[in-house]
């Protein structure tokens, strides 16, 4: 399911979306034509670095490096999850 | 994590509310049979003033508001609506209008893009002029396409709105590629649903269950088609379902409405329930509202059923239904959604799916009196230039 994702990918938000600090909520929160997303910690650090500057492979790392427990596969799959809502794209160098 | 991922608890403790609908007018051109306004509307004279607006923006977002749709009604009937939105925008709301399309000129769209609006909601009535401004009750289709031009000019995301009922499913593909073509990012298809206006005309509008198998078929086709394009949402009428939809995410639980004169409400149609009592925002404190008001506790959370609900384990998944489609139907706000396969009064909707769905064949004779197009005294029927033929009495939509 995750197969397709290039470590060398730099992931950027969708088309309409925006992620801000929310301080009511004291996170960052990821808001779009019909929802909200309010993030775990895990989430949001990792939205924080959909940048379109950070690349798969460097996002995984870092939030191995942050987070105790975290698997690379879990990342994956929520990178994965976060393309399918349309909610981040997944564009490859120069393309 | 997940869409909508605020933290739900057993207990009826409230959390914020992530969403706000501002019904800034009821004042709109068009007079849709369907329309989800209430059946009483507030008049011009009765709406909150521009600063009275600034004030409930304020609070929304004070108290967790990030999702603010401006809707109306009309919302570009208000002047002040770029200032509304630039408020919105300031406090960091993600910014949606609501519009029928109708007065949406590249001008005053500009302006609202400058101002932050971030996403355009845009209703069709149907796939071409003359069906579209025949349930429009007036010109209304040329203004729509050509609003669509100016969102997509602007490059902000645009998501197609259409009401499907018996009078226009069977044009569910042609519809389909008139918002591609329009460039939607986004296409929602709803079935009409049963309340208010809709409850009102439903003799007219309930579809067959042939054009429902149908378009059924198109859609899943045509969202296979667009996928990574156009963003298909198909939503068919809770009658048709086994347990009800999850209302609003339950009562009070993620959203709040404030009507044009100020007054809030759970959801938009909530106050069909007779009884309740009134909020306003000119009265008490917004966050007060919320988390105290007897309105807004009355049916938060679990502890309010009765049973079937109170003992049934998918409670905390749909909570009981809709309460505005409970006392519609059977007079008692606090029963369990009728559409649902428990609930002892289940009869009453597949009573309404025999009288009022015609056979394939034939046309239904309404059950509920004649057509009533909103904002329009009973029995004057809109008379459109170049729509087609004059809409009769049985089938206004056809
Ligand atoms: S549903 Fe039709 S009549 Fe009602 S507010 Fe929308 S455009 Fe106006
Ligand atoms: S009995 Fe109540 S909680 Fe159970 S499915 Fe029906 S409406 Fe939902």
């Amino acid at each position: 399911m995750t197969a397709g994702i290039d470590p060398a990918a730099r992931p950027r938000l969708g088309r309409g979306v925006k992620l801000m600090r929310d301080e009511s909520r004291d996170s960052h929160v990821l808001l779009y034509p019909e929802g909200v997303l309010l993030p775990n910690e895990t989430g949001e650090a990792v939205l924080l670095r959909c940048d379109g500057n950070s690349p798969v492979g460097e996002i995984v790392r870092a939030l191995e490096g942050q987070f105790d427990g975290v698997l690379p596969e879990q990342i994956l799959e929520l990178l994965d999850t976060l393309r399918g809502m349309g909610l981040i794209r997944i564009d490859h160098d120069g393309a | 994590m997940t869409a909508h991922d605020v933290p739900s608890s057993a207990t009826d403790r409230a959390d914020a509310p992530v969403g706000m609908l501002a019904e800034l007018t009821h004042r709109c051109p068009l007079h849709c049979p369907y329309c989800s306004n209430p059946l009483e509307l507030v008049r011009r004279e009765s709406e909150l003033t521009t600063g009275q607006w600034i004030s409930v923006l304020d609070q929304a977002r004070r108290l967790g508001v990030l999702q603010t749709h401006l809707s109306g009604g009309e919302p570009l009937a208000r002047r002040d609506l770029a200032e509304l939105v630039g408020h919105a925008s300031r406090l960091g709301c993600y910014v949606s209008l609501v519009t029928s399309g109708l007065g949406l000129t590249p001008e005053r769209a500009e302006e609202l893009a400058a101002r932050g609006l971030d996403h355009v909601q845009l209703s069709l009535q149907d796939s071409d002029a003359s069906t579209g401004d025949r349930v429009a009750g007036t010109r209304a289709h040329h203004h729509k396409v050509a609003a669509a031009a100016v969102v997509r000019r602007l490059d902000l995301p645009l998501t197609v709105n259409v009401v499907l009922h018996r009078g226009n499913l069977d044009r569910i593909a042609a519809i389909i590629r008139l918002a591609e073509a329009l460039g939607a990012d986004r296409l929602e298809l709803a079935n009409t649903q049963y309340y208010g206006w809709g409850l009102r005309n439903r003799g007219l509008l309930m579809p067959t269950r042939r054009q429902l198998a149908r378009a059924r078929r198109v859609v899943a086709e045509e969202t296979r088609r667009l996928a990574g394009s156009t963003e298909v949402v198909y939503v068919l009428s809770d009658y048709y379902g086994e347990h009800p939809k999850p209302c609003m995410h339950g009562w009070g639980s993620r959203q709040f409405t404030v009507a044009p004169n100020g007054r809030v409400l759970p959801c938009p149609t909530a106050d069909v329930i007779s009884g309740l009592p009134a909020e306003f925002v000119q009265d008490r404190p917004l966050a007060e509202i919320w988390y105290e008001s007897a309105l807004f506790t009355a049916f938060r959370g679990t502890g309010w059923m009765r049973d079937p609900c109170r003992s049934c384990d998918r409670r905390e998944i749909d909570f009981g239904g809709c309460r505005c489609q409970a006392f519609q139907l059977t007079g008692d706000a606090a029963a369990t959604d009728p559409v649902c396969r428990f609930s002892p009064d289940r009869r009453l909707v597949d009573l309404a799916l025999r009288a009022d769905a015609p056979e394939d064949s034939g046309v239904a004779e309404p059950t509920v009196g004649p057509p009533l197009w909103r904002g329009l005294p009973p029995g004057r029927v809109p008379r459109v230039p170049g729509a087609a033929a004059g809409p009769s009495v049985v089938d206004p939509c056809g």
